[in-house]
């Protein structure tokens, strides 16, 4: 339950920095070390951006990518920040609205490493 | 040892396979086709310019996980590794480009909490650091050097060659990665200003860069989306590797790089990428100065054809990796982006097929699949799946192939369902439901959410009867009205004119067979009283079982009067009169084989029954997993739990019933959607908008 508040307080964190009505879909994001990817959710706005809201940052460099089913479109990793809110990702490609994104991760060093959060693409 | 005779039997049957072919193809790219080479020249290759060559270097054994890489003064590649369970961190020197691997038995003293394992100068000396401090030594004996950065700061590279130390820096309050230079025999530390040098450190922030030196410790090399160079004597910035030929030798969003080192000439590098298709380091040697002869092509290569961008590139990945001597080419006829339409680019296709000159392999998706069967252009592939159907859904492969023999091989699947109360859910056939909508429309519930309509028009039509040899104009009128009354009854003018372009039945038929609008978190929150959405995730599983459970509705095939439809996609065939058809059959055996699937980016469930079972998202005790929600309105939640063994179950015997394909001609049901727009947004008459899709829809169809 406290896991699921957390995860809520994250959202709506996410969510008042942005201020928009587009429909794109929060996803809880809890990655780690053999669990390095978010799970699947609708990107449903054509903004080229994505977002993340890190609630815990354990690690070095913890790098990311936004993927869209199918394999369409070629984002470049980034690095995710340990910073404070929601802080927007640009994807550098084309974007591709009512099709499913997911994050995935990999930590430098390659182990160790944890983030908890949301993830909207 | 089994594995390895394994592999070496498939080396030598793909060798077998491409030298037992003796027509040769040239393989020009049509207008609009785009054509990428998994073979590793990258560069311009009809002009005697410079080129890189890519070699994958073999990695010492039980290393997975490289965590530095950096060439020493006299030409050593030095490289600190771990194995797959991040332990047994080794140095391994290799002095002749990869060939063979020695234990170097390195100085491994300086450790580091969180640390990215042990570096070292162009001499030797070791360094190691983590995001907040860097420590050195100069030698045994020697005194141990520590640099530690400001608060807000954080390190995210290092080298060092002689004398000089390099450090990369991002700056979180600015937003800029900045280079410190240290002489390290002073330890005065002094940044650099050059203008072109600082603008490209700025998007290198938040790609995460690298930084290598090489062992004059004059030049400073990084790598980001580009490699960069800057000649530190003489204040000059250029680019190693521009950002096309750096695509060229790392696939992005397979491969990130993580590290990497230039020797001294500048002409070779060696790129450390993280794998994340198969979590594991990979290390590449790239080499530059090799030039073609002009205008020469390889002519040994399997050619893979796909309409759309697709999934399947990750494969094609695989495959060449596994098979070096091969030359795979995946390309794309119809990007959308350079003028050629679908029927274009499928007639360009059609012209190459019939005069034998065709792709080894085609991803039918889209495709006029049935008339390739017709015109004895796909091969009998029946041999390679029917024996291994029990590890398959082979009803959807049976299915799809008309119960006969097996000339297309659906990779993956996904069911359209409609999702709402047992009235919806008991209509038989569309007009049944149409009479339920009927019913229910002016309930105070919208039958449907807005960003759902065009999934439910896509997924209504290509479930239907309207086409069979030709369309059905009357049927397709009928189509356009039913439309109208769902779209009337759910949404107000004003809304519907402000409806976003992807949420428009053109953008549908153009993204098909991926396009998604969640309506269960519409009808969990009474926005909607049904909904079509397709099975092609877990996920989804995860969101209908939420909704049928906690609002007491049900999901069910669609039209299944006329038969439990799928959408069948990633469907293989093999060109009959290819060049490579054995290498076709390997590449259809490895894609068969699930290792490919299990790494690829699909929407869709696999074709492969045990790529259902071990997932992340089945569990006994069905507990809280995720959760979704709108980005706007955060606090309507729509939770999702955990798959229990029974609901897997479940969901494995509703596909197992699965048993017609829809009918998706890409051409079809371009047209099609294009005027259920014209209809729905623009006023056009049902009547008039059926007369112009048979039109032109049934000439098309009888070529």
């Amino acid at each position: 339950m406290k896991k699921k508040l957390s995860l809520f307080l994250a959202m709506t964190a996410c969510v008042t920095s942005m201020s928009m009505t587009a429909l794109a879909k929060n996803s809880p994001l809890d990655v780690s070390p053999g669990d390095e990817n978010s799970f699947w959710t609708i990107k449903d706005d054509g903004e080229t951006n994505y977002y993340i809201t890190v609630s815990s940052f354990v690690g070095g460099t913890i790098k990311g990518i936004s993927i869209c089913e199918n394999g369409v479109g070629t984002p470049y990793y980034r690095v995710i920040r340990n910073a404070k809110g929601t802080y927007k990702v640009r994807y550098g490609c084309d974007v591709y609205p009512t099709k499913n994104y997911q994050l995935r991760t990999y930590g430098e060093p390659s182990t160790g490493w944890h983030l908890t959060g949301v993830y909207c693409p | 040892m089994l594995k390895k005779i394994i592999n070496l039997a498939f080396i030598l049957m793909i060798s077998f396979a491409i030298c037992s072919c003796s027509a040769k193809s040239e393989a020009e790219p049509e207008r609009g086709r785009k054509v990428e080479q998994n073979e590793q020249k990258v560069g311009n290759e009809t002009t005697s310019e410079a080129s890189w060559i890519k070699k994958t270097l073999q990695k010492p054994e039980g290393a997975e996980f490289v965590n530095s890489l950096n060439y020493l003064a006299d030409g050593t590649i030095r490289i600190n590794t771990v194995d797959q369970d991040f332990q047994n961190s080794v140095i391994w020197d290799t002095r002749n480009n990869g060939d063979s691997w020695d234990n170097a038995d390195a100085d491994m003293s300086l450790t580091v909490e969180n640390g990215y394992g042990y570096h070292y100068s162009a001499e030797g000396s070791l360094y190691t650091y983590n995001n907040r401090k860097l420590i050195l030594s100069a030698g045994e004996g020697t005194e141990v050097k520590t640099i530690n950065i400001n608060e807000g700061e954080s390190i995210s590279s290092a080298a060092i060659s002689g004398n000089m130390l390099a450090v990369l820096v991002d700056n979180m309050n600015s937003m800029q990665s900045r280079v410190d230079i240290y002489d390290l025999k002073t330890m005065e530390c002094r940044q650099l200003n050059n203008p072109q040098l600082s603008e490209f450190l700025t998007s290198l922030f938040e790609i995460g860069g690298s930084i290598a030196v090489d062992s004059s410790g004059e030049m400073i090399y990084l790598a980001g989306i580009e490699i960069a160079q800057y000649d530190l004597k003489r204040d000059n910035f250029d680019y190693l590797l521009d950002q096309e030929s750096l695509n060229g030798l790392v696939n992005q969003g397979e491969e990130s790089i993580t590290s990497f080192a230039v020797d001294s000439t500048g002409n070779k590098i060696v790129l450390c990428v993280m794998d994340l298709a198969a979590n594991r380091s990979k290390l590449y040697m790239c080499e530059k100065g090799i030039k073609k002869e002009l205008g020469k092509a390889s002519e040994d290569k399997l050619r893979i054809y796909s309409l759309k961008e697709s999934g399947i590139r990750q494969a094609v990945s695989l495959f060449q990796e596994k098979c070096p001597e091969l030359e795979v080419t995946f390309e794309v006829g119809y990007t959308g982006k350079d003028g050629v339409t679908l029927s274009d680019a499928i007639r360009t296709l059609n012209t190459e097929l019939m005069a034998g000159e065709g792709p080894d392999i085609l991803l039918l998706d889209g495709l006029p699949a049935d008339s390739y069967v017709k015109s004895g252009i796909l091969e009998d592939v029946t041999g390679i799946v029917e024996p291994r159907k029990d590890q398959f859904f082979y009803n959807i492969i049976s299915a799809y192939n008309g119960g006969d023999n097996v000339y297309k091989v659906p990779m993956t699947f996904n069911i359209p369902v409609i999702l709402g109360d047992t009235e919806v859910v008991g209509a038989n056939n569309n007009a049944e439901l149409m009479e339920v909508l009927e019913r229910k429309a002016g309930n105070g519930i919208p039958l449907i959410s807005p960003e759902n309509l065009s999934s439910i028009a896509g997924s209504l039509f290509i479930t239907s009867d309207i086409q069979q040899e030709t369309l059905d104009e009357e049927k397709l009128a009928d189509f356009y009205y039913d439309l109208k009354m769902i779209s009337d009854r759910s949404i107000s003018d004003e809304k519907r004119q402000s409806i976003d372009e992807w949420h428009r039945l053109t953008y549908w038929a153009d993204q098909y067979p991926t396009m998604n609008s969640l309506p269960e978190l519409d009808i969990y929150f009474e926005r909607a009283q049904f909904g079509i959405d397709s099975l092609s995730l877990f996920e989804n599983y995860m969101q209908i079982l939420t909704v049928c459970k906690e609002k007491g509705l049900s999901y069910q095939y669609i039209n299944r009067e006329k038969g439990n439809h799928f959408i069948a996609s990633n469907v293989l065939g093999i060109n009959s009169t290819g060049k490579h058809k054995d290498a076709a059959k390997l590449f259809l055996e490895y894609y068969l084989s699930g290792e490919a699937q299990k790494a690829g980016v699909y929407g869709g469930f696999s074709i492969i029954r045990s790529n259902m079972e071990g997932t992340r998202y089945v569990s006994e005790g069905g507990e809280w997993m995720t959760s979704t929600s709108n980005k706007d309105t955060p606090e309507e939640v729509l939770n999702m739990y955990a798959i229990t063994t029974a609901e897997l179950q479940e969901l494995i015997a509703f596909f197992e019933k699965a048993d017609t394909p829809v009918k998706d001609n890409a051409v079809v049901i371009q047209k099609v959607m294009e005027q259920a727009d014209a209809c729905l947004f623009e006023g056009k008459d049902p009547e008039s908008a059926a007369k112009e899709v048979c039109r032109e829809i049934n000439l098309y169809l009888s070529e």
